[in-house]
């Protein structure tokens, strides 16, 4: 490799590409509606943890920064359980959630009764066939997380979370932390077959800075706790969408977790970086004298 | 195909390419106008630094600080005049001498020196001894920087901070672009995030918007200097740099703006 070819800026939004086909293939089937009805209740109770420290830290990184505000007007995209929903609406002016799954809208509204809040409201669609004209700059602030590695034309998406808000935009990604368990459970199912990636952070920094945004980051840590039962469900979902769910890979999967939590709801701990940008800011490249 | 990216080879060399041209006999050159510049604009990006980790609600008045290749004192001078003590790793003579001096018109006896390069230091004699450990703008002379950024981290108690220029100024671009410069593709900002985040560092992240301000002919020295790493200055060169300067400058003084990236961590 000559020394050009090394410091050559790198193509990133390809490298998202080939990254999104190298799990498509594989994968033993694509994920369905179904399996995020399926993941709703173990979603919920992981969001909720700590009365949603996630959403929580977040919204504190936010609104130190004055990205946002009692006045502003929020959208998130796959909202899930209501993972900024509730967090936010209890100090924000709306929150509008975009969530397909059924039965993850059913969390939400769930959810934000037993919180309190009622000034949100959900749009029963997949972000990508929402018609953008109809949310033209109407938000302060465009969210997600654990999202955007649905999402193969990336910067496209990216995009029309942008023309939605006239302030600013934030994804939230996860930060590998070295944890084994999964690593050595997907080992023991699928052998040598290569773990799937599902790229968040820092591909999506690298993504936004190529594309010109300025993008600022800030690392958060948070917990996350499940019941025995909800952590078997989210693994047989994820490995349904890898190989058979069979008895004995059951078997597998109910051990490793035994063996890490017991009888005990299963904790862990998660980084995660709140990447945001005022996507009406644009980079000019570095050259000339700095 | 997806390959992992070696982004310490990556750093080498594009920083050997790089310091082909910027030798140390460049940087000496430009002691004097550089020297200029950061006094002019009254330490612009240093105090813009200081108000982010300040914003942050991090700041504390009992801070001992490290920058690390201070040059005249763009970092060194505004954090001094707010923590109780900066500790300031310099070996060029001049650039030392003229940060003394600026301190002492600043009335601050709160700074010291170590008069050596960052490599010379030993990093055993001083272990946890610092808040803040700051290399600013000058992360191209360590083209082993992963070894030099551990060894920054040793010697800090709190935060590390490396910061580098992103967007250069547009009126320099325009500039430079009509002198047919091309300063390369390599960007050091965006190599020094991506090996963090491999190390394990995992950096926040942030944009300060700063203003610099220079006298006419500083301006004029700067661009004929840079244009002397790539081939000797000629006289349409030295037309097109004045009058470029002249038409930008009020009241003597050329000011730009321009952007740097700002990363920063908690040291475990």
């Amino acid at each position: 490799m000559t020394s050009d070819s090394l410091t050559a800026p790198i193509d990133w939004v390809r490298y998202w590409e080939d990254s999104y086909d190298a799990r498509s293939k594989i994968m033993f089937r694509d994920y369905e509606l179904d399996d995020w009805n399926e993941r709703a209740e173990d979603y919920s109770e992981s969001r909720r943890t700590n009365n949603y420290e996630f959403g929580e830290s977040v919204y504190s990184t936010l609104a130190l920064h004055g990205i946002v505000s009692p006045h502003s007007r929020v959208l998130e995209v796959g909202a899930g359980p209501g993972t900024f929903v509730i967090p936010f609406a209890r100090k924000v002016d709306h929150v509008t959630a975009v969530e397909p799954a059924e039965g993850m809208r059913r969390m939400i509204s769930q959810n934000a009764l037993e919180a309190g809040v009622s000034n949100y409201d959900i749009i029963p669609k997949i972000w990508q066939d929402i018609n953008i004209e109809n949310f033209r700059e109407r938000y302060d602030l465009t969210i997600t997380s654990t999202v955007i590695w649905m999402f193969r034309d990336i910067m496209t998406q990216i995009s029309r979370m942008e023309e939605a808000t006239q302030g600013y935009c934030c994804v939230v990604g996860g930060v590998g932390t070295g944890q084994t368990f999964e690593a050595e459970l997907w080992k023991k199912i699928m052998g040598n077959t290569p773990y799937p990636q599902y790229p968040e952070y820092p591909l999506i920094y690298n993504l936004l800075y190529t594309c010109g945004r300025i993008p600022h980051v800030r690392l958060i840590n948070y917990t996350s706790k499940r019941t025995p039962e909800n952590m078997l469900r989210m693994y047989r979902v994820f490995y349904s969408i890898y190989t058979e769910v069979t008895p004995e890979v059951e078997e597998i999967i109910r051990e490793a977790l035994y063996s890490d939590s017991g009888e005990e709801p299963c904790v862990r701990k998660y980084r995660s970086a709140v990447v945001w940008w005022n996507p009406a800011v644009r980079r000019k490249e570095l050259k000339g004298i700095a | 195909m997806i390959t992992q990216i070696d982004w310490e080879t990556a750093w080498a060399a594009g920083i050997n390419e790089m310091n082909r041209l910027s030798t140390t006999n460049y940087w000496n050159q430009r002691a004097e106008d550089y020297s200029d510049m950061v006094l002019a604009s009254d330490c612009n990006h240093g105090r813009n630094i200081l108000n982010l980790f300040e914003k942050e609600g991090l700041l504390r008045r009992n801070w001992h600080v490290l920058d690390i290749a201070s040059g005249p004192g763009a970092i060194t001078i505004p954090f001094a005049e707010k923590v109780c003590r900066v500790t300031a790793v310099e070996p060029a003579e001049r650039m030392a001498a003229a940060l003394m001096s600026y301190a002492q018109n600043r009335g601050l006896s709160n700074i010291e020196i170590i008069p050596k390069t960052w490599q010379e230091v030993d990093e055993a004699v001083y272990l946890k001894n610092y808040d803040l450990v700051i290399c600013c703008h000058a992360l191209w002379q360590f083209s082993d920087i992963l070894s030099q950024v551990r060894r920054m981290e040793a010697v800090s108690r709190g935060y590390c901070c490396l910061a580098h220029g992103f967007e250069a100024p547009s009126e320099s671009r325009e500039l430079t672009e009509d002198l047919g410069i091309d300063g390369g593709e390599f960007d050091q900002f965006i190599t020094v995030f991506n090996l963090l985040n491999d190390s394990g560092a995992c950096p926040n992240v942030d944009a300060i918007d700063y203003t610099l301000t220079r006298s006419v002919t500083s301006a004029i020295t700067s661009v004929e200097k840079l244009v002397e790493k790539y081939r000797p200055l000629n006289y349409r060169d030295s037309e097109m740099i004045q009058k470029h300067v002249q038409n930008h400058a009020k009241e003597g003084m050329y000011k730009v703006s321009g952007r740097m990236g700002v990363l920063w961590w908690k040291v475990a």
